[in-house]
């Protein structure tokens, strides 16, 4: 961006000095662009000042009090529950903040006593036991390597009954397996036994069992 | 005598909550004006210009006074604007609606304004949200550079840079529509 672009915009809208105008329009008889510039903003302004807001509606505001009212009408528009509540809670953070003490003496009735610092407690009131302290280092590092001992026997019994469990599945696989083959043997045995029977049953054409195997070296040829 | 602006939001800090209707009054063409051109939505720019004030009178305490009162107003009325848009974008309520046409707006000239008028709100509309906003402080509001510098916090050679590369844009719409400006 150009410094006569920022020059020609205070020109536009007359807020340069009138000797930095007089030095602008020096400029603009020797620049075409500038001069073009001028001639169509000219134009531009004419074409955006057509936008009248013709009427303006009625703006009407319901304002109360000062502005601090703002907080009670808020206050009035919450629910009874919630004032009564919120109004307990800000009691109590008051007491609290100014260490309020309350106590019963059948004689005496009600007493309260406020302060801006805690104050000691009240003789004979009761006083709650010394809970422990804390664990000594040794303590924890007796904890800490027990509850790793602890961690590490359970993973370990996890794995082996893993381990426990898939060597079963492989055993019971392996029996199926093997019955599986055997039936399948035995049935082809009985099979080829029935065939071997049926043989046996007919009318044999060989004499010697050299007979069965070999052929005669001139049968047929 | 006129009060100014800073001495009316003092008299309604001291508990005169009359002397602010002065101030709303005074101003409420202006930021009307402001918010129906960002908004460029009747009923969203009227109901905005409520709270704009709202939200004016419930933090007069923290206008401290070492700015004028109408750039702290501009730069309230300019927040509420981009919030209301920033709603609408997510809610999609339709962009357009231009104000009611009078009754005797049959006449052949006063359609045409009408039509020339809606171009250049679509064209400003178009425009990226802060050149937009330079431009109608300027053109419609009458800021000097430095009162538009100073209500948007920048410097006041950003706010000249960003109201000429606006017009440049508007220009590149509006003419290359024929008889447009």
């Amino acid at each position: 961006m150009s410094d006569h672009h920022e020059q020609l915009m205070e020109y536009l809208y007359q807020e340069l000095s009138p000797e930095e105008a007089r030095r602008f329009e020096d400029h603009l008889g020797t620049c075409e662009m500038c001069q073009k510039d001028l001639a169509d903003f000219r134009r531009l302004r004419q074409a955006l000042a057509a936008w009248d807001v013709e009427e303006v509606p009625h703006i009407s505001l319901t304002i109360d009090g000062s502005p601090s009212r703002g907080w009670l009408a808020l206050w009035r528009a919450f629910p009874i529950w919630m004032r009564l509540v919120t109004a307990a809670a800000a009691a109590m953070l008051v007491l609290a903040l100014f260490n309020v003490q309350m106590s019963y003496h059948p004689q005496k009735g009600f007493q309260f006593s406020a302060s801006l610092w805690p104050r000691a407690e009240l003789p004979g009131a009761p006083q709650p036991k010394p809970r422990p302290v804390g664990l000594t280092e040794e303590q924890v590092t007796a904890l800490i390597r027990t509850a790793i001992t602890q961690t590490q026997r359970e993973t370990n019994e996890q794995m082996a009954a893993q381990l426990q469990a898939l060597a079963a599945k492989l055993r019971s696989e392996n029996e199926r397996l093997l019955i599986q083959m055997a039936n399948t043997l035995r049935q082809e045995q009985e099979e080829r036994l029935a065939e071997l029977e049926d043989q046996l049953g007919q009318p044999s054409t060989v004499s010697t069992l050299a007979e069965l195997f070999w052929e005669e070296p001139n049968s047929g040829y | 005598m006129e009060w100014t602006d800073e001495q009316i939001v003092q008299r309604t800090l001291n508990g005169e909550v009359e002397a602010f209707g002065i101030l709303v009054r005074r101003w409420e063409k202006k930021v009307y004006g402001l918010a129906y051109r960002m908004l460029g939505h009747y009923e969203d720019a009227r109901d905005t210009t409520q709270e704009i004030f709202l939200t004016v009178y419930r933090n007069l305490r923290k206008f401290r006074g070492d700015a004028k009162f109408s750039s702290w107003l501009y730069r309230i009325a300019l927040n509420c604007c981009h919030n209301r848009l920033r709603e609408r974008a997510l809610q999609t309520v339709p962009l357009d609606e231009s104000p009611p046409v009078p009754v005797d707006a049959s006449a052949h000239s006063q359609v045409e304004r009408q039509q020339k008028i809606e171009r250049v709100r679509r064209a400003l509309r178009a425009l990226p949200y802060e050149m937009r906003q330079v431009i109608i402080m300027k053109e419609y509001e009458g800021l000097t550079f430095k009162e538009i510098a100073e209500i948007l916090n920048i410097p006041v050679s950003t706010a000249k840079t960003r109201l000429y590369t606006g017009l440049d844009q508007l220009r590149e719409r509006l003419l290359a529509v024929k008889d447009a400006l």
